[in-house]
Order: structure tokens, then C-alpha cells, then sequence
């Protein structure tokens, strides 16, 4: 369990170069990597660099709409597949945060395969502020918040050292279930019909900042096109208002 | 020109490979209708030696998303890791009937259960089992935390649950529960007390 893959080597040299302040967060991410911040375009100068690395990383929330490619994820009544509904999801998603401010990148933007490790990999190596994984499927009906089950990390804090890739996401528990709270709230004052649960979710176990899993199960009227779409907007108009509240009560960062 | 009897003879010959074939498609409907309504024996069926026991498992049902405990009465073998599997096997019949609580794939069973001296159970399954396992993170986790916890309530001095495939890792089991890491059985029963 404990054996450390690739994964884990890049996760932990992440947070060593953070721990040491050397670098900017861009320049963090691994070779042969998508880089989620363009890098600039001219070497910065020694002072340069260190103003960088002592400014705290760009907050954004990435947005992972699940499976994608050969991985169909659930059947939804209509012969809906499961990696369709994410993904518009997902951009719905974006432009409400972006209507209020927040920066949303989606991990994949097309029906391409990614795998769960490169997920993770992809959200911690960009310094993403909040991970949300967007799934859709039965049974019953709602919306279904999870937070990992694994437990707490006892004193939570910016990673100092290696980190079990199995339980990376332990060190923001706390705060991605005050998250978890704040969204399910803003669901359930909208009359939404909202549940929060906890389970052994890759990639949600393995990465590092406050994260959720967000399922979304189609009621009998939401079963088309037009339907489908307003459910979308709005779930994310209330996922997008909780993380806005919150990024603004932490002064800019959770 | 083809004599009259001859024709008669080819005639008589379709006719009768025709009535064969007819025969044969009543007996292959016939057979598939008796499968489907009997679709799982195997995990039913009681071992040939072993002793009668009341043990407690934990029914997954997807019509109220909730768990339940069930006790039952079945006849296990003495030996430890047979005894183990043989209970998980009880737990998928439930699955496998018909109407089910919480359906599985066809073919869904328990290959082995392997007791490690240091609390961990080592759950291998068939391939069904996870290639036809309904894919959604709630009828993935009902299915995994059912298992965990009737075989910790009726196996004593395990701390830890791997579930393999075949007898290989896998990433998840359809898409969604983690597959890779140990279930934690303190964190099971969390995950348990979520849905009783």
C-alpha cells in the first residue's frame, strides 16, 4: 500500500520545492506535463524569482468532470452517458464561478481518456485551491456531496514532507468538509434536495487542497436536454456562490 | 428431370431438418428461461461437510439507498479462509436472486478469501464481479461496505479489507470506489453507520 509509485515521488517533490520556497509555482510542475500557468515568456531575474516564490499561488478552483474517452461512467435513463453530463457540468460550472470572480479550470476540456493518477497529479501540481470532481448517476435522486473517507490529518498544514499518495488528501480534510458544509447549506436554502456523504474516491484521495466530490442524480423531470441544463445551473449557481462566500471570508484563500 | 421420388425424399428431408431446428430453438429458449430464473447456484450451494451457524449480514438495497443487517442460518466449513469466503458467498446470493435488493452482474462471486496473520483480508473476486458491477459511487460503495462488514461481524481479528479482481489490483470497481488503497475497518463502519 505504501509502495511509492511515480505519483507519490512527484507529489512529494512538489511539496519539497514548496517547503523550500525556491521556486515559483509554475515552474513546479513536473517535464512533459500540460502546464496549467503558462510560464512567462523571459527568464526572471534572482529577485524576480523570489518575489514569485514568496507570492502565494494563484487561487482557482480545478474542475475534474469524471471518466471521459473509453470510460463512459454510468448509463442515465435516455441512454445518457455519465462522462457527457460532467462534462457540460463542468462548463456550466466555470462560467458561474467566472460570473463571480473565480478562476475554474477544467482538467480535461474534450472526450479524452485520462486516467485518475494523472487527475491528481495535474490538480497538485498546479497549486489548485479547490478540487471538485463532478460525477452524475443513480440511484434515487439529488445531489450527493462526499468528502474523503479517510481520516484527518490531526495538525492540517501546507505539506512539509512526503505524503502517502493513498491518503495525500487527509492534510485538507478539514477544510474540504467546512466546504462540503457551506455548499450542501447554500443547496439546501435553495430548496435542493442535497445529501453529504463520505467515500474512498480516487482521485479525491490523493489530492492535496480542499476537495469534493459532487454526484448529481437526475430526478423523473430531469430527464432531457432543456431540463438537464437548468438543473446544471443551477446546482453550480450554488456551488459557485458557497466557494465565492468562502473565498471572500478567507480573505482570498481557503 | 428429376425423378418424382427423389423429390419427394428432398422434400421430406427439409422438412425434417427444419422440425429439428425448430426443436432445437424451443430447447435453447427453453434452457436460457430456466437460467434466468435460477440465475446463481453456486454461491448457495452448502459445502459438503461443515457445521450449521447463525451468522449476520450486512443487505445493501438500492431502493432506499440504506444497509441492513439480516441474520441467517447457513452450513460453513470449519476452516478458517473456506468459513470466510463461504460467508461472503451468502451475502452475494442475496445480490444474485431474483428480484434482487442490489443487483449484480452475472457470474459476480468470491474466488478466495485469503486471512493474513496481521488483521488484513486479502477478498479476491471474480472478474464479473467488477466487469458488471452497476457503475455509480453509491452502488459501488454499497456493495464494497456490505462485504467489508459481514465479514468482519462474522470473521474476528481483521483490521483491514483489499478487494482484488481476479486476482489482480484495480483501479476502482466500476468507475467510481477506490479499488487500490485498504478499507480501514474503522472507517467502513463510518461508511456503514451513513447508510443504516
Amino acid at each position: 500500500m505504501l509502495s511509492i509509485s511515480r505519483a507519490q515521488l512527484i507529489l512529494g517533490m512538489a511539496a519539497f520545492l514548496s517547503a523550500l520556497a525556491v521556486l515559483p509555482p509554475s515552474s513546479q510542475n513536473t517535464a512533459g506535463r500540460q502546464a496549467s500557468t503558462p510560464l512567462p515568456d523571459s527568464q526572471p531575474s534572482a529577485a524576480g524569482v523570489v518575489a514569485q516564490a514568496n507570492k502565494p499561488p494563484e487561487f482557482f478552483v480545478a474542475i475534474d468532470p469524471s471518466h471521459g474517452g473509453d470510460d463512459r461512467g454510468a448509463m442515465l435513463p435516455g441512454r445518457v452517458q455519465e462522462k457527457d453530463l460532467t462534462l457540460s457540468f463542468a462548463r456550466e460550472l466555470r462560467r458561474q464561478l467566472a460570473e463571480r470572480g473565480i478562476q475554474a479550470r477544467l482538467l480535461r476540456e474534450t472526450d479524452v481518456n485520462l486516467t485518475l493518477e494523472r487527475r491528481a497529479e495535474e490538480a497538485n501540481a498546479a497549486h489548485a485551491g479547490i478540487y471538485l470532481v463532478l460525477h452524475a448517476g443513480g440511484p434515487g435522486e439529488g445531489t450527493r456531496i462526499y468528502s474523503a473517507a479517510i481520516p484527518a490529518q490531526a495538525s492540517p498544514g501546507r505539506p512539509q514532507s512526503f505524503l502517502p499518495w493513498d491518503s495525500a488528501q487527509s492534510i485538507a480534510l478539514a477544510r474540504s468538509r467546512v466546504l462540503a458544509r457551506a455548499v450542501s447549506e447554500r443547496m439546501h436554502k435553495d430548496g435542493l434536495a442535497v445529501s453529504l456523504l463520505t467515500a474512498s474516491l480516487r482521485p479525491l484521495n490523493n489530492v492535496v487542497m480542499p476537495a469534493l466530490a459532487i454526484e448529481w442524480a437526475p430526478g423523473r423531470q430531469e430527464r432531457k436536454g432543456q431540463e438537464i441544463s437548468k438543473a446544471f445551473a443551477r446546482l453550480s449557481a450554488d456551488i459557485a456562490s458557497a466557494i465565492a462566500d468562502l473565498h471572500d471570508a478567507a480573505g482570498g484563500h481557503l | 428431370m428429376i425423378p418424382r421420388h427423389f423429390q419427394i425424399t428432398l422434400a421430406l428431408l427439409l422438412l425434417a431438418i427444419l422440425i429439428a431446428g425448430m426443436y432445437l430453438v424451443r430447447l435453447k429458449h427453453g434452457e436460457e428461461a430456466k437460467n434466468s430464473q435460477n440465475p446463481y447456484v453456486a454461491a448457495v450451494a452448502p459445502p459438503v461437510s461443515g457445521q450449521q451457524e447463525h451468522i449476520r449480514i450486512l443487505v445493501a438495497y438500492d431502493d432506499d439507498l440504506a444497509l441492513r443487517w439480516r441474520e441467517i442460518q447457513v452450513q460453513l466449513p470449519t476452516e478458517s479462509q473456506p468459513r470466510a469466503r463461504e460467508i461472503l458467498r451468502v451475502l452475494l446470493s442475496q445480490y444474485l436472486q431474483e428480484p434482487s435488493p442490489h443487483p449484480l452482474g452475472k457470474g459476480s462471486d468470491i474466488k478466495e478469501v485469503y486471512l493474513l496473520g496481521d488483521g488484513t483480508a486479502v477478498v479476491d473476486t471474480t472478474p464479473q464481479f467488477a466487469n458488471k458491477h452497476p457503475s455509480g459511487i453509491i452502488p459501488e460503495e454499497l456493495t464494497l461496505t456490505s462485504l467489508a462488514e459481514t465479514l468482519t461481524a462474522n470473521v474476528s481479528g481483521i483490521s483491514r479489507v483489499k478487494f482484488l479482481v481476479d486476482g489482480k489490483e484495480r483501479e476502482t470497481l466500476a468507475g467510481h470506489a477506490d479499488l487500490m488503497s485498504f478499507y480501514q475497518i474503522n472507517e467502513v463502519h463510518e461508511l456503514a453507520r451513513e447508510f443504516e
